[in-house]
């Protein structure tokens, strides 16, 4: 395999306090005003709140688990990729709507 | 819903067939998509985003297609959301901007007889499948496919991809400053016992869908957080995963959360590899990728 050119790198970000909600992800109860069915299974979504960032001043709501801005922070390990070699490929993945010949 | 499709087949020795099958699935899929897309004013999205009332009825198609969107929600952490096409259309200068944050806007999903659905949401909540339409049809377009061992659906960038025994598939990786470059040449295969092996490889980017409004140059992929255009660090991800859809909502997400919390959110969903374009032109990959990788 043609890396042996890449190096290392890493990701980090720096971050303030952050709290982790007790209930991360919310469901709100769906609506019921026209079941098809009776033993239909309701599906339901909401944006979920995994994190939120306090501002100084803001306390956490009860029971939240804080994590402390000076914890040490997860890496992710990456590589970083070289150009490769060119070659014909047929397919490609793209971002939608790119053009390609 | 716009953009390239293309069905390939190999493996046979019946060339005739192979063009027949090809042929049969990609109208199977211009059906689906003529229902799903919003670019066409009488497609069964659009009458349902025209449809002042909060709970409507929806058929098959369509019903599976936004089930599809609630799946990329939860996998990924609530930041794919299709209920914000009025925030794109916004952000697009198509829709005045909302004022002050976006509501919560839940939506849910009712089952019904013979695959319908009824849709409940607040009035005025409208969908966008754009991007995680086109991963949810090359997955669906792929199980046409079954008596081709070898074969792959391309949903405009997309890819559904069944791999046979003993055969791999090559997915370049496009580089979106350069049509005639790639970051990265993959090659899928199957694996080395059992049937034919699935994959999914999806990309989304802020550099094709942008534009300039007010000065500022603004892009496509919505933050369900702010309602405005994620501020990201990334250019562009591809991920490589065991379907199109979960692909698509990945690099979707990894996108709109950025580097840091993207490769954590790709790591815990498990992804096969991932390809990020990073804003200061590096390209990088997560370590699993390597083994992915073209000789």
């Amino acid at each position: 395999m043609a890396f042996g050119t890449g190096g290392l790198a890493t990701l980090s970000a720096v971050l303030a306090a952050i709290v982790a909600p007790v209930s991360p992800v919310a469901t709100t109860p769906p609506t019921t005003a026209a079941q098809p069915s009776p033993a239909a299974t309701p599906i339901s979504v909401q944006r979920p709140i995994r994190y939120v960032q306090l501002a100084p001043g803001q306390t956490p709501p009860p029971g939240a688990r804080v994590i402390d801005a000076k914890a040490p922070k997860p890496i992710t390990v990456v590589t970083l990729l070289p150009a490769p070699a060119p070659r014909t490929v047929v397919v490609r993945t793209t971002q939608s709507g790119r053009i390609v010949p | 819903m716009g953009g390239r499709l293309a069905v390939h087949l190999t493996g046979g020795s019946d060339e005739r067939r192979a063009d027949a099958d090809a042929r049969r699935v990609l109208a199977r899929i211009a059906r689906w998509a003529d229902r799903i897309t919003r670019h066409a004013k009488d497609s069964e999205l659009c009458r349902l985003n025209a449809d002042p009332r909060s709970n409507v009825t929806v058929r098959p198609t369509l019903a599976a297609a936004l089930l599809g969107g609630l799946r990329a929600t939860e996998i990924s952490d609530g930041l794919v959301d299709i209920g914000l096409l009025d925030a794109r259309l916004a952000a697009e200068g198509l829709l005045p901007a909302a004022e002050g944050p976006l509501p919560s806007a839940p939506w849910s999903l009712i089952p019904g007889a013979r695959g319908c659905a009824v849709v409940g949401r607040p009035a005025g909540l409208h969908f966008d499948l754009d991007g995680i339409g086109k991963g949810w049809l090359a997955d669906r377009a792929l199980h046409l496919t079954s008596a081709w061992a070898n074969s792959l659906v391309d949903a405009d960038g997309d890819l559904a991809i069944r791999v046979a025994p003993g055969r791999y598939w090559e997915i370049a990786v496009d580089d979106p400053r350069d049509v005639d470059l790639s970051l990265a040449v993959l090659r899928l295969s199957s694996s080395p016992v059992g049937g034919p092996t699935q994959w999914g490889v999806a990309t989304s980017g802020t550099s094709i869908h942008r534009w300039r409004r007010n000065g500022e140059l603004r892009h496509h992929l919505i933050d369900p957080r702010t309602g405005a255009p994620a501020v990201t660090d990334l250019v562009q991800v591809t991920v490589v995963a065991g379907s199109a859809q979960r692909a698509e909502a990945l690099a979707k997400a990894a996108v709109i959360a950025g580097s840091f919390d993207g490769l954590a959110l790709l790591e815990r969903a498990g992804v096969r590899g991932a390809v990020f374009l990073m804003e200061s032109g590096d390209v990088l990959a997560m370590p699993e990728t390597l083994a992915l990788l073209a000789a």
